[in-house]
């Protein structure tokens, strides 16, 4: 197979794809963050609690598999640790907030929410904003990127989710004061990881969508405070990105409340029947990143996978604002990094000479 | 308060999501004299069947969650008044739920455990991170005709297969079924299970389905 001659760094690429420029090849993000741990052949729990070897692992994947973009996140509980949360580190999956002992135990633990929080004690959020300075420094011309859960995304690591859920409807307004308190803390995060050297800021957005509420229900309770946050991100010549990986993602919300310049989607918007339906009707205003599912790359061989990058590169390749070939969720930490080298080979193969809205094997200068 | 009233405001309760409503109709239904699984299955039950017929429509997790639990609360005063003979009678299967060993995401398995319980089941929840063995062992002991997994980590799929590979080699009578957000009918097949569904209220549709295959 003919792989295409590099000659762009992973920085220029990216910009050069958002300014519709002609590539070497088409970006790669194949979303690789816990599965790093596998370079230095660590559980994930040792790696998530060590941001020392956190780091080193980031660093050397990216060096090993030579994709594009970076968004250091070792797991989604960096934030909730900074709040109280007692943190379980499995040896085989990513960290989550011990389900028995949650820190909101009540609605009314909401309007207190700020008093749990304190810079001293947020080491894993200090942690990521070394994390970022460093990958930033080590990997000059690397895409690094910042990453916050978002207010409510924050308060379900905060909350039995089960109970989050009925405050939706039953105790809204406690909800959104507490959602006042995380927004100011979360703006202020991502103040300092833009100035600690992230060129974009990735968001779990993972409530406007069909599966979980109305779109009314997510633009009361959500949508002002993620708006927040996408605004600051643009203010600061940031790049805002947003990751939303269920079903039947309410794009048409997303474009108008956060104008996101990325979007990570795991299934097809809300109203669209067909891939090449999304691309029709959306990439004049979003940029995809990445189609790949968690399934595809935790259990497809590298042939298969390299199939569905060819495929997948014939179809969002002609998106007019332009598309990374990646994951469309974190790389499966347990998947094998090989199918990560995969997608980068595919790129080098079938996306080589590429260009926003054209493709592969664009002829323009 | 005519039955026919009695039975719109259960039904109107659990619509309106009204935990107090639900309780208060079912005390009222008792006083009345009605069959209490009467004012179950033709007061409560439509309520949550017309919410789950609309689901991803003009209905979501948000609402069903709502609406179980405004069945739940009115299903309470009259389940204890149902003699259990009868409720045994009008089973519609027994089945074993749990979120599978290494997973704590049970937001799904719990509105499924509600759907099933008002559709007629005896369900035995065994809430999240459940071993393996556990699964084959609780279903083997109540004689569940069917066992239902929940699984939201992809990393948790080869264990799908070893519930199926375990339930062969001990003979387990219960059809299995999984499903879950990153879970797809191929990846069901892929790994032996007998059914899958997308959505709790298709999860309910197949469930009675797969019974109907162990009688």
């Amino acid at each position: 197979m003919k792989e295409c001659q590099e000659y762009m760094t992973p920085e220029e690429r990216i910009i050069g794809l958002i300014g519709h420029k002609k590539l070497d090849r088409i970006p790669v993000f194949p979303f690789v963050s816990a599965a790093s741990a596998q370079v230095r052949r660590l559980d994930y729990g040792e790696y998530a609690k060590k941001p020392e070897v956190f780091l080193r692992c980031q660093i050397e994947a990216q060096q090993l598999i030579g994709y594009d973009a970076i968004t250091a996140m070792p797991d989604l509980c960096v934030e909730a640790q900074g709040f109280g949360a007692k943190i379980i580190y499995p040896s085989d999956n990513a960290a989550y907030p011990d389900p028995f002992n949650p820190v909101l135990k009540s609605a009314d633990d909401y309007k207190n929410i700020g008093k749990l929080f304190s810079w001293d004690r947020a080491e894993r959020m200090k942690n990521q904003l070394q994390v970022i300075k460093t990958i930033r420094k080590e990997l000059p011309g690397l895409m690094v990127g910042g990453f916050t859960i978002g207010p409510m995304g924050l308060i379900s690591r905060l909350r039995n989710i089960n109970e989050l859920v009925r405050d939706f409807v039953h105790n809204p307004d406690k909800l959104h004061e507490a959602c006042e308190i995380v927004t100011e803390i979360q703006l202020e995060y991502v103040e300092k990881q833009l100035e600690a050297g992230a060129r974009t800021i990735m968001v779990p957005v993972v409530l406007a969508e069909r599966e979980v509420m109305s779109k009314a229900m997510w633009e009361e309770l959500d949508a002002p405070y993620q708006k927040r946050i996408a605004d600051l991100v643009a203010k600061k010549g940031g790049i805002y990105a947003v990751h939303i990986c269920g079903r039947d993602p309410y794009f048409d919300l997303l474009i108008k409340w956060l104008h996101p310049l990325l979007i990570q989607n795991a299934h097809l918007p809300d109203g669209i029947k067909t891939e090449e339906e999304m691309v029709e009707k959306y990439s004049k205003k979003l940029l995809f990143l990445g189609y790949l599912s968690v399934s595809q790359l935790a259990w497809m061989n590298p042939t298969e996978i390299m199939d569905e990058c060819k495929r997948q590169i014939g179809v969002f390749g002609k998106a007019r604002s332009g598309y990374f070939l990646g994951a469309s969720c974190e790389y499966p930490p347990y998947a094998p990094l090989y199918n990560a080298m995969a997608v980068v080979k595919a790129a080098r193969v079938y996306g080589a000479n590429f260009k926003a809205g054209v493709g592969a094997n664009c002829e323009e200068a | 308060m005519t039955k026919e009233e009695i039975l719109q405001r259960l039904k109107d309760s659990v619509l309106k999501y009204d935990n107090d409503a639900a309780k208060a109709a079912a005390q009222e239904a008792i006083k009345a004299g009605i069959d209490p699984l009467d004012a179950l299955k033709n007061g409560l039950y439509p309520g949550l069947k017309e919410i789950c017929d609309h689901f991803e429509e003009t209905v979501f997790l948000t609402d069903m969650l709502l609406a179980s639990d405004a069945f739940y609360s009115g299903a309470e005063v009259l389940k204890a008044k149902i003699n259990p003979a009868k409720a045994k009678a009008n089973r519609k299967g027994i089945v074993v739920l749990g979120v599978i060993e290494g997973d704590v995401h049970d937001l799904g398995k719990n509105i499924l455990k509600y759907l099933l319980e008002a559709e007629g089941f005896e369900v035995h929840d065994l809430g999240f991170n459940v071993p393996v063995k556990k699964f084959i062992e609780e279903a083997h002991k109540l004689e569940a005709d069917l066992l239902m997994v929940s699984v939201m980590l992809s990393s948790k799929f080869p264990l799908i297969e070893k519930i199926v590979n375990l339930a062969k080699e001990t003979e387990m009578k219960a059809k299995i079924m999984v499903g879950g957000g990153p879970v797809t009918d191929e990846i069901a097949k892929q790994y032996g299970a007998d059914g899958w569904a997308l959505t709790g209220p298709l999860a309910v549709k197949e469930a009675l389905k797969l019974v109907e295959k162990t009688k």
